[in-house]
């Protein structure tokens, strides 16, 4: 009769959907075993103030995409970090370093003007600060002001530096103070990034010696994270970091000692210093950086 | 009778007559006789040729005979070849004749000896043989013999099957026969009654004129009293058949019964006169027609009498119960067949009656049971067709006058006492009406009183009933008697000629139409036109029948009238009511596919259109970055209540006329009501089950395939009593679908997911917690519930959730709360001292908020720091120092708050970090986030579109953020007070908090249950008729009633 075919039928279908939905489980269970019980590893007792003090000689990313704007006219999208990368990223020194690539990138994208890419980079930034709990920070309002500065780069570097800062503090209060670490990094990391490709392709000497400067900002992240030890990507990071400090110890850094000289500026003696920095950087050390700088940022944006 | 068999009873009567003397002339004048009542003039001639032919024949052999021998031989010889023959023709009738007929036959024979009183025994041995051929019984023929040979009945036949008609004045007693009297009657009139063809038979010898349906008598000669007949005396009242009936009827087990009926009045609910002043009495074994134009009240005093409607005045009495008053008495006794079909369309004739016997005569077994619907069957000739769907009237699989008969017969198969029928003939065939009369006639016979309301009868039909009561517009009884003298007396009222005559006298044709021509006639004016006033009004036409006939009212029986109705228990008729529901539902392919199809087709249209990829470039499906999903959980639940609702509108309303009948039969509306819910929510489940099951896959949503369904379920089956409740309280299916689309409104509007709550109108929304009117409907519970479930407990987010919520917590407090306490804080301390109207309204202000947040913030669990101050001693007048202690406290917190936070967040970066180490777990990790944890639902449920994120609202502050993760506060709510903000993953009750999936799935059966009750007290029919009831509550009526004197 129809009806039992009918019954018969739906039985079947039954049976065959729990079955599938049992299969399930153990995915479930793989998942849990991989992630392992609760457990907090103890934090590094390390000044806050004293990470403050090198942070703040590390210069802004900005500045060096200034730079590069004047050297090479022509827009190249395709050297970011892609923006929808931003769902590839869970853990949080993932998320910090990224944060900081991006970062970059919005700096990038704002001196070209592109305000379409600008947009989906801020998204991915937010997102990315959402989920790391320093929301407040990427909030409306700050975004606003970036917006109607991109061509001021002097109001530029303000806002993201005091941005920085105030995110600086709060993770530092947080106890978190490794992710702006981190963050910093990536920025750093990007910024190189961008620069060494566009200087290997262009050969400009101007940019050549900003490559090299970065020798001395290497050092000191490299003490930063060998403070940050305890957390399980930081060493990974700071090796391979040191194999590039071992391309930078070939490029000479020297000072050119010049007398300072005394100026009065609107009733104000003021003394400038006239000491010159000379670095000494060639094409093939250029390459290397930039192979290097390429596998390492590899690794962190996928 | 063909000719054959006439040539064969000319043969029997030539060798009756035959023997010894011969054929006599007397004889011969009976056969001519006969002949002619059979037969026209000029074709009797031959016959009786042929008669005579075969007389003479045989008188040739007797010659023969007479010159042989020894003539005592000779004659056996003859009566042996007579014998012979004799039985070859009795053989050959046998096969052609009737059982009736051959008793006709039979008697006719005798009627032939009597003629020439010549009784030898040959002559009888024939007839011997005859009836012994005939296979007419040995009693029964010694009776009939007995009967027609009698020369003075009165005093020879006392016999228990004979009714003998005795003068008035005269009592003999008799022990056997039944007697009627007459007053002033001269004579011998007998009648007989041959029980095995159920015929009765008249013989007189007097010299009397009586007059047999109009025809004069002979004396001495045997006539067949047929149904409808009547004997007309020259004194005297006229014996109907009835009588006749009746009087035989006493003998047999027939209940007694009297339904008297006593200035029954009815008014209608608008004050309209629906009845006035009807009388009727009546015993067993009577079929009573109810007559009368447009409008006379035929169906209202049938509705009355049935006891379906209460009469404003007078009473009902039922073997002396008063059928109205004291029902419960009465109960199972009366029968009653509506005009309408109440059959249901999908199962075959033998099911209906099957399912209907089940439900009435609960008092039989299985076996017996069938027994009976197959015995019915039969008796109505819709055993052929017993296995045919019934359909409707549109598509008709059996002919009119078998459905008809099928609704008698739902009626007829516990043979009820007393059974009222509402035009059982209307639309049928003259065939099918008579057969359907024939058959109430024949239960009529058997004891039962039948009312039955007839319009436009032919003259066979009317001829048929025992009485006919005549209505008249206004409900007035302008005739309550005899069905043909009806026609005389209307003639003799309005003095028209021919008054004597009832029926024709040639054919017995009667015509009931003249009586209604005599009652509608109308006014000529005075230029020969018809006008539209009548001759005689309702009224008079009343107060004529009350002059000419004197009502005389039957004794009330006092024994107890005879029940046969017994209905199974409440959990019998429960399984009845589904198995016939089933049965139906299961029958009608179109019904199943459309509603077994429905949810899997509009599942995989929904899934497919929205199965959006976001990354063009890599076309690969991920759950987790398809934004359409928010949207297909409402969908699914809208659809859900959609097809509840769909599938359940019409059940009720469809089952209309079946149910009333049910609740005249008493039969439980809970186990009706029960056996519709449980099949619906059958089909609830299985078209969720469907739904689910391809929406899911479509979507690649995975396990939480049993709770969606547990939800889409639960939604289902509220909806279906939902539109249970609506198809039980209109009239029509049309209103019933309109009001769909209005209930799926609100449903949309208020389910919090394309409205947000905080943003409605005032009046109805809430920022703190979801408005009171969005609980009410289901779409709410069930979006609430859903969203959470897939949020929280999904593959992924179920390891972290805790976590996460740990984080969002502090993390609140610490970038939200704590900034916006400091700035109250400090905004408090300025104010003090200030003593202005405004500064001190300010103040009491932010007292009150930073009274109620420091409670708060002292009684969560976790917190270990507690104040060293006790801030309800803080009023408008606390200096300004004081409130150092409460800042402290608040740095305390701050730093708590940030440990709290950290120890979260490392554990949960720590166990993701742990599940990346490898590849492989990377991977799985990775699979299992992005094919569970969907981006858009939890941005939803986050409230991350939300530019506040806490707010200031009546002296507290609210956490608008991160709804998803905020437990609702215990602390100062009342037991019951279940209310909080939208999306939060617990909900409060009695002091405990429980997971909202389940709390909400709770809701929505309270809601399911609660819909149930209102069903079974029909609460919104009495809503809607509110305003009526309150009418009838009003004492005086405005509107003035047309009625004359």
């Amino acid at each position: 009769m129809k009806l039992i075919k009918l019954l018969k039928f739906l039985i079947a279908i039954t049976a065959v959907s729990v079955f599938v939905s049992g299969c399930g489980s153990s995915e479930d269970e793989a998942l849990e075993q991989a992630m392992g019980k609760d457990s907090t590893i103890s934090k590094s007792e390390i000044s806050s103030d004293l990470i403050n003090e090198i942070i703040k000689s590390i210069p802004s990313p900005v500045e060096m995409s200034s730079l590069i704007r004047e050297v090479e006219p022509k827009y190249n999208g395709q050297l970011l970090n892609p923006a929808a990368n931003v769902g590839n990223y869970t853990t949080n020194f993932q998320k910090a370093v990224n944060l900081g690539i991006y970062g970059t990138d919005l700096g990038y994208i704002n001196m070209y003007n592109e305000k379409q890419d600008a947009i989906s980079y801020l998204n991915s930034m937010t997102k990315l600060a959402e989920d790391m709990k320093i929301g407040q920070f990427f909030d409306y309002n700050m975004i606003k002001r970036l917006a109607s500065n991109s061509n001021n780069l002097d109001s530029l570097l303000y806002i993201t530096t005091s941005n920085y800062d105030k995110m600086n503090s709060y993770l530092q209060e947080q106890n978190r103070g490794n992710l702006s670490l981190l963050m910093l990094t990536g920025g750093w990391i990007e910024a190189l990034y961008i620069a060494s490709s566009v200087a290997e392709k262009d050969n400009n000497p101007a940019l050549y010696e900003r490559v090299g400067e970065q020798k001395i900002v290497l050092d000191q992240l490299k003490i930063l994270l060998d403070f940050y030890k305890t957390d399980p990507h930081v060493p990974e990071l700071n090796l391979k970091l040191k194999d590039l400090s071992a391309i930078y110890d070939s490029i000479k850094i020297t000072t050119e000692y010049h007398p300072p000289t005394i100026e009065i500026v609107n009733g104000v003696k003021m003394v400038s210093e006239n000491n010159k920095t000379v670095i000494k950087v060639s094409k093939k050390e250029v390459d290397q950086i930039f192979n290097l700088v390429s596998t390492i940022r590899q690794d962190l944006i996928k | 009778m063909s000719e054959e068999i006439l040539k064969a009873l000319m043969q029997l009567f030539a060798i009756i007559t035959k023997q010894d003397e011969g054929a006599s002339d007397d004889e011969r004048v009976f056969v001519d006789h006969f002949l002619r009542l059979q037969l026209s003039a000029d074709v009797v001639k031959d016959y009786l040729a042929l008669y005579d032919s075969f007389v003479e024949g045989t008188v040739e052999e007797r010659a023969l005979a007479e010159r042989s021998a020894e003539e005592s031989s000779k004659k056996k010889l003859t009566s042996v070849k007579d014998s012979v023959r004799t039985l070859s023709i009795c053989r050959k009738i046998n096969k052609t004749l009737t059982q009736k007929q051959k008793v006709i036959v039979l008697i006719r024979l005798y009627e032939l000896i009597n003629s020439s009183s010549g009784r030898t025994s040959q002559r009888m041995q024939i007839i011997d043989t005859v009836a012994t051929v005939f296979n007419i019984g040995q009693e029964e023929y010694k009776l009939i013999e007995k009967f027609c040979l009698s020369q003075y009945p009165s005093r020879e036949l006392d016999l228990k099957s004979v009714l003998l008609l005795i003068p008035g004045n005269e009592r003999p007693v008799y022990s056997f026969a039944k007697s009627i009297r007459s007053d002033g009657f001269v004579g011998d009139l007998a009648l007989v009654h041959i029980n095995s063809v159920d015929m009765y038979f008249l013989k007189y010898i007097g010299s009397s004129d009586i007059l047999l349906n109009g025809l004069p008598i002979h004396t001495n000669q045997i006539y067949l009293f047929a149904s409808g007949s009547t004997i007309k005396l020259p004194i005297g009242e006229p014996i109907y058949y009835s009588d006749v009936i009746s009087r035989f009827l006493v003998d047999s087990n027939i209940q007694k019964l009297s339904f008297n009926v006593e200035k029954l009045e009815f008014k209608f609910p608008n004050g309209k006169i629906g009845l006035k002043e009807i009388n009727i009495s009546e015993g067993a074994g009577r079929l009573v027609g109810l007559m009368g134009g447009s409008g006379a009240g035929k169906s209202t005093l049938l509705n009355v009498l049935a006891g379906l409607e209460k009469p404003s005045n007078g009473k009902v009495l039922v073997n002396g119960i008063d059928l109205h008053r004291e029902s419960k008495k009465v109960e199972g006794v009366i029968g009653y067949v509506a005009q309408d079909d109440i059959l249901f369309e999908e199962l075959s004739v033998y099911q209906n009656l099957y399912y209907n016997a089940k439900l009435c005569l609960g008092n039989l077994s299985e076996p017996e049971l069938e027994q009976r619907v197959e015995t019915v069957l039969k008796s109505l000739g819709l055993f052929e067709i017993k296995d045919i769907k019934v359909g409707n009237v549109l598509n008709k699989k059996i002919s009119g006058g078998q459905r008809k008969r099928l609704n008698i017969s739902l009626e007829l198969i516990r043979e009820p006492s007393i059974l009222f029928l509402d035009e059982p003939t209307s639309g049928l065939s003259s065939r099918d009406s008579e057969n359907v009369i024939d058959l109430l006639k024949e239960l009529s016979l058997k004891g039962k009183l039948i009312f039955v309301v007839i319009h436009q009868p032919s003259s066979d039909i009317y001829k048929m009933f025992d009485k006919m009561i005549i209505l008249d517009v206004g409900g007035y009884q302008i005739y309550y008697g005899h069905p043909v003298e009806a026609v005389m007396y209307f003639k003799k009222v309005t003095n028209q000629i021919n008054s004597d005559i009832g029926q024709c006298n040639t054919c017995g044709n009667v015509n009931p139409e003249l009586i209604f021509n005599t009652i509608d006639a109308k006014v000529v004016d005075e230029y020969g036109n018809l006008t539209e006033k009548r001759k005689n009004t309702p009224q008079r036409w009343r107060d004529y029948f009350l002059q000419s006939f004197k009502a005389d009212k039957a004794e009330d029986i006092t024994e107890k009238p005879p029940k046969t109705l017994f209905i199974p228990a409440k959990l019998k008729q429960f399984g009845v009511f589904i198995t016939r529901d089933f049965l139906s539902k299961a029958s009608n392919t179109q019904y199943l596919l459309i509603n077994l199809l429905e949810a899997p087709i509009l599942a995989f249209v929904l899934a497919f259109i929205i199965r959006y990829v976001d990354n063009p470039a890599k076309d690969t499906y991920h759950f987790g970055n398809n934004e359409n999903i928010p949207a297909y959980m409402f969908m699914c639940i809208i659809v859900s209540i959609f097809m509840g609702l769909t599938v359940s509108a019409e059940e009720i309303i469809r089952d209309a006329k079946i149910l009333k009948r049910e609740k005249f039969l008493n039969l439980s509306r809970f186990s009706y009501l029960i056996s519709k819910v449980a099949l619906l929510f059958t089909l609830s489940a299985v078209q969720s089950f469907l739904f689910v099951l391809v929406g899911n896959a479509v979507l690649e949503i995975h396990g939480l395939t049993m709770s969606y369904w547990l939800l889409l379920f639960s939604c289902s089956c509220c909806a279906n009593l939902i539109g249970l409740n609506i198809s039980s309280t209109f009239n029509s299916a049309v209103t019933i679908y309109i009001l769909i689309p209005i209930l799926l409104i609100p449903q949309m509007i208020l389910s919090g997911a394309i409205f947000s709550f905080d943003k409605l109108n005032k009046a109805i929304g809430n920022v703190e917690k979801v408005p009171l009117i969005a609980d009410i409907m289901t779409s709410r519970w069930a979006y609430e519930a859903l969203a959470v479930k897939q949020f929280k407990d999904n593959k992924y987010e179920k390891h972290i959730y805790e976590l996460e919520r740990l984080e969002s917590i502090y993390d609140f407090k610490g970038v939200y709360w704590l900034p916006l306490m400091y700035v109250k804080l400090d905004h408090t301390v300025e104010l003090t001292g200030k003593t202005d109207k405004d500064s001190r309204k300010e103040l009491e202000e932010n007292i009150v908020l930073l009274k109620n947040e420091i409670k708060k913030a002292v009684q969560e669990e976790d917190i270990k720091s507690k104040p060293v101050f006790d801030i309800d001693t803080f009023n408008v007048k606390t200096r300004a120092a004081s409130y150092d202690r409460v800042k402290e406290f608040l740095d305390v917190l701050k730093a708590e708050y940030a440990v709290k936070f950290s120890e979260a967040n490392t554990i949960k970066d720590n166990k993701i970090n742990n599940a990346l180490k490898t590849a492989e777990t990377a991977a799985l990790f990775t699979d299992i986030k992005k094919g569970n944890y969907n981006e858009s639902l939890s941005d939803l449920v986050k409230k991350l579109d939300n530019k506040n994120r806490i707010m200031e609202y009546k002296g507290k502050l609210l956490q608008v953020f991160d709804p998803v993760f905020l437990y609702p506060e215990l602390r100062g709510r009342s037991a019951l007070n279940y209310r909080t903000h939208l999306y939060s993953p617990k909900k409060p009750f009695l002091g405990k908090l429980f997971e909202t999936f389940t709390f909400n799935i709770c809701v929505i059966w309270i809601m399911t249950l609660l819909f149930f009750i209102t069903l079974y007290v029909n609460f919104l029919k009495k809503i809607l008729e509110l305003p009526t009831t309150i009418k009838t509550f009003i004492p005086f009526n405005f509107k003035k009633t047309n009625e004359t004197n």
